[in-house]
Order: C-alpha cells, then sequence, then structure tokens
C-alpha cells in the first residue's frame, strides 16, 4: 500500500514537473524599487502554489517582450506599462494607438504573436483593448483560440488594473487543463541581408517580423512568416525600427536586402529622399514593397 | 454660485499639479507644432489653421503619479499620422478616387514624409516659412494625387 501511495505521489509530481510552464511578469515603466516590489509581491502571492516557474523581468523591453511571448514555454504573460488608444483629430489625421515601454518604444506589435501554447495574456495599460480588438479581428490569434487577453477600455491605474488582470488570470489558469498539440502552421521564409547597423526591429503588416540585434559585420538574418497571413496582407511595406534601449544616435540601422524563399518575384526597396538617403534619419527606414514582373518564380 | 467657482478652481489646481510638460520632440507633433506641420501643405493660405488646430481634442499629460496612484496614460508618447481615407470621407473633403486610392497604397510613405518635415522644421526656424519649404522638399517623393490629398486633408482644417 505504502508502495503504490509513493509510486502514485511520483507519477503526480513527474506529471506536474513536465507540464510545469512559465508564468511572467514584465514591467517597463519608471517606478521606485518600493512599487517594483509591491507589484512583484502581488504577482509571487497569486501564482506561488501554481506549480509554474514564476519569472520576472523589470525594463522590459523589444527583446524580452518577443522571447517571452514567442517561447512555447510560456503559459501566462504580464504586460505593465503607459499605453493609450487612437484619437482622431480630423479627416485622414490622428494619434496613433501606443503601448510604451520604459524607453519610449512603441512595442504594440510585438503583442499581436504568440505562440500557441499562451493561455492568458494580461495587458496593464491604458486603452488598449482597440488595439487587441483589431488584432482579433485581423486574425493574428487564430493559431491560438483558448487564449484569453486581459485589456483595458478606459484609463487605468497600475494596481487596480493590475489586481483585475491577476484574479482573472488565476481563473484561467485553474480551467486550463492540458495544452493542445500545437498545429504546425505554413510558413513563408524570409531572407534578410544586413549591412553593420544598430538594433531595431522590423514590423510586417502589424506583426514583428523579425528583431535585429547591433551588428557590427554584415549579417544574414533567416526568419519565417506565417503564410494566411503574407498572403491576405493588403500592405506589405517593412519598416525597419530603431529600438531605443540600445540606441546610438551616431549610429546607422544598417540597410536591408529583403527576399521571400518561396517567391523571387518579390523584393522591397528602401525609401529614400533626393539625395539617396534613407528617410526616418535612422530612427526608422522604410522598405517599399515591389513586385517584379520580368523575375521569373521559382517553385 | 460660490460652490460652484470654488470646485472649479479645485479642479484647475488639480490639473496644474498633474500636467508636466513632456520631454520629446515626439509630442510637438501632435500639440502646439501639429498646425505648423500642416501649414505649409497649404502654400501660405493657411491663417485659420491655427485656431483649427487649437481645437483638436488632444490632451497631453504626463506620467501621472498623485500620492501613490500612478495612472498608466500613455498619450505623451504618441505622434501625429495620416491615417486611411474611407470613400465617405474622401467625399466630405472633395477628394477623387484616384487620389483616394493613390494616398491610400502610400501611406506609410507619407507617413515618413510627416516626420520628416517635422524633423526639418524643428531644425529649422520653426514657422510656416519652414514647414512650406520642408513639404516642398518632399513633394516628389509620393504621387502627385497622393499630395494632392494629403493638401485637401490640410485644407479640411482651416476654419
Amino acid at each position: 500500500m505504502k508502495i503504490a501511495c509513493f509510486l502514485f505521489l511520483m507519477v503526480l509530481l513527474s506529471a506536474q514537473f513536465v507540464e510545469a510552464k512559465a508564468i511572467v511578469l514584465m514591467t517597463s515603466l519608471e517606478l521606485g524599487p518600493k512599487k517594483l516590489k509591491q507589484i512583484e509581491g502581488r504577482f509571487a502571492d497569486t501564482f506561488k502554489s501554481s506549480g509554474h516557474d514564476l519569472k520576472i523581468y523589470h525594463s522590459a523591453g523589444p527583446v524580452e517582450i518577443y522571447g517571452v511571448l514567442r517561447s512555447p514555454d510560456t503559459i501566462a504573460a504580464f504586460w505593465i506599462s503607459h499605453s493609450a488608444g487612437e484619437t482622431k483629430l480630423a479627416e485622414g489625421l490622428g494619434a496613433g494607438e501606443i503601448i510604451q515601454d520604459i524607453w519610449r518604444n512603441d512595442v504594440r506589435q510585438f503583442f499581436s504573436t504568440v505562440n500557441p501554447n499562451l493561455r492568458y495574456l494580461g495587458i496593464v495599460g491604458c486603452q488598449t483593448q482597440g488595439i487587441f480588438t483589431k488584432f482579433k479581428d485581423a486574425g493574428h490569434f487564430e493559431n491560438n483560440p483558448e487564449l484569453i487577453i486581459h485589456s483595458e477600455k478606459k484609463k487605468v491605474e497600475l494596481f487596480r488594473s493590475l489586481k483585475r488582470a491577476l484574479k482573472e488570470g488565476v481563473e484561467v489558469l485553474s480551467r486550463s487543463e492540458s495544452l493542445s498539440d500545437v498545429t504546425k502552421e505554413e510558413v513563408v521564409h524570409f531572407e534578410i541581408k544586413r549591412e553593420a547597423g544598430k538594433s531595431g526591429w522590423l514590423v510586417l503588416g502589424d506583426k514583428v517580423l523579425e528583431v535585429l540585434s547591433e551588428d557590427h559585420a554584415k549579417k544574414i538574418y533567416r526568419t519565417t512568416f506565417p503564410k494566411e497571413r503574407w498572403e491576405k496582407l493588403e500592405m506589405r511595406n517593412i519598416r525597419f525600427v530603431e529600438n531605443r534601449q540600445y540606441a546610438h544616435e551616431e549610429k546607422s540601422l544598417g540597410a536591408l536586402r529583403i527576399r521571400v524563399k518561396e517567391d523571387e518575384s518579390v523584393g522591397w526597396d528602401g525609401y529614400k529622399n533626393k539625395e539617396g538617403n534613407f528617410m526616418g534619419r535612422e530612427k526608422q527606414n522604410l522598405y517599399v514593397f515591389k513586385r517584379s514582373s520580368t523575375l521569373t518564380v521559382r517553385r | 454660485m460660490k460652490k460652484t467657482i470654488t470646485q472649479t478652481l479645485a479642479v484647475a489646481l488639480m490639473m496644474g499639479a498633474l500636467y508636466s510638460p513632456p520631454s520629446k520632440a515626439a509630442v510637438s507633433m501632435v500639440t502646439g507644432s501639429s498646425a505648423l506641420l500642416m501649414v505649409g501643405l497649404l502654400g501660405g493660405s493657411g491663417g485659420g489653421l491655427i485656431v483649427a488646430a487649437a481645437r483638436m481634442p488632444f490632451e497631453v499629460w504626463g506620467i501621472v503619479t498623485i500620492i501613490g496612484v500612478v495612472i498608466l496614460d500613455g498619450e505623451n508618447g504618441r505622434t501625429m499620422e495620416f491615417t486611411t481615407i474611407t470613400p465617405e470621407a474622401a467625399k466630405k473633403l472633395g477628394i477623387t478616387k484616384e487620389e483616394r486610392l493613390s494616398y491610400n497604397s502610400e501611406l506609410d510613405q507619407v507617413n515618413f514624409l510627416l516626420s520628416e518635415v517635422n524633423d526639418e522644421i524643428q531644425a529649422s526656424t520653426k514657422d510656416s516659412k519652414a514647414s512650406e519649404r520642408a513639404w516642398a522638399s518632399v513633394k516628389d517623393l509620393v504621387a502627385p494625387e497622393t499630395y494632392s490629398t494629403l493638401t485637401k486633408i490640410a485644407k479640411s482644417m482651416v476654419k
């Protein structure tokens, strides 16, 4: 009997070990150590008995969000920062919505790609509901039908919003039984050849295509993009955005040559001024999509 | 009446305490300089624009912290941008179908121009002449139909 009980316990423990995933808290705003401790305490108290690993990143930026949300180990993630919804100023003119990290990067697009195991995403910030409604409507979370997202419609106070997000997170995780099988989505393959340049990231159709580190020599990045989304994209321009966390005023973003392996008839041209310099003054460059009928399509 | 005045004063004092001036240049694009940015598109006929821009329903608040309360408002990080024109809006602004399609297809480029013009203005005399010069220098980087849409958007703001 004792042996049977021991074995049963071992099975339970091993099952928990196998299933153990990460619940991650990312904060990105200027707060004193006392406030950060308060946040850490509430997060740890809420999930200490969850059986999952608890991870905390303060002053998180693009690199951290990219890694956390795409990691298959992340089952729940919380993000705390300043944010705002969009405002219409006139017909054809507005102030865009934003999720702003501590480095003053607009990191909104990092949240449109999540791993299929993510069950809960708690966004603690003002007026982010519109952003996530648009992402959902555009089908960004179709690979994850079980994902629940907490976002706020109005302006909010940090600890009130955090309380709501944590409470909902516990409820969602308690009813998520097992992780669904990850279905492999079809992708198109990108190859990005880059001159030496500073840290940044590429945005294609409201998704982050790739995060580029600071490179001191030529480098080739290979990445993928969901095929279904690629085919649906109306605008295929790519923005290359400086990561202000590692910004160097004097450095260039570095020119890119971008191609899609599955279709060699497509390419991108850097958007430049009359003098041949990139528009955006090394803070943000634009690569304008082009399709050439003279090139052959490789099957 | 006395109570109303007291309440108004209290609100005004609170607003003053909450306000902290924005620190980044980008903010100017949605505040006072928004008019300056657009005036260059009018080629010297933007006299009424400042008034119209001043009526824009836009607030700028700094990071608000009062006695331990942290409001997670990110409005001061936003920048002004051109947005998609719908057929209904185009009709209202007198924008033709060709202009609308051209403008919408070059929206990314247009917003890069806006950012470039903003930088130019900030780096120079910060007046309407600087705005005109900046727009003139980038005018050819988009299709004529797109540029004409920009001028019509700017004109719609003149009251």
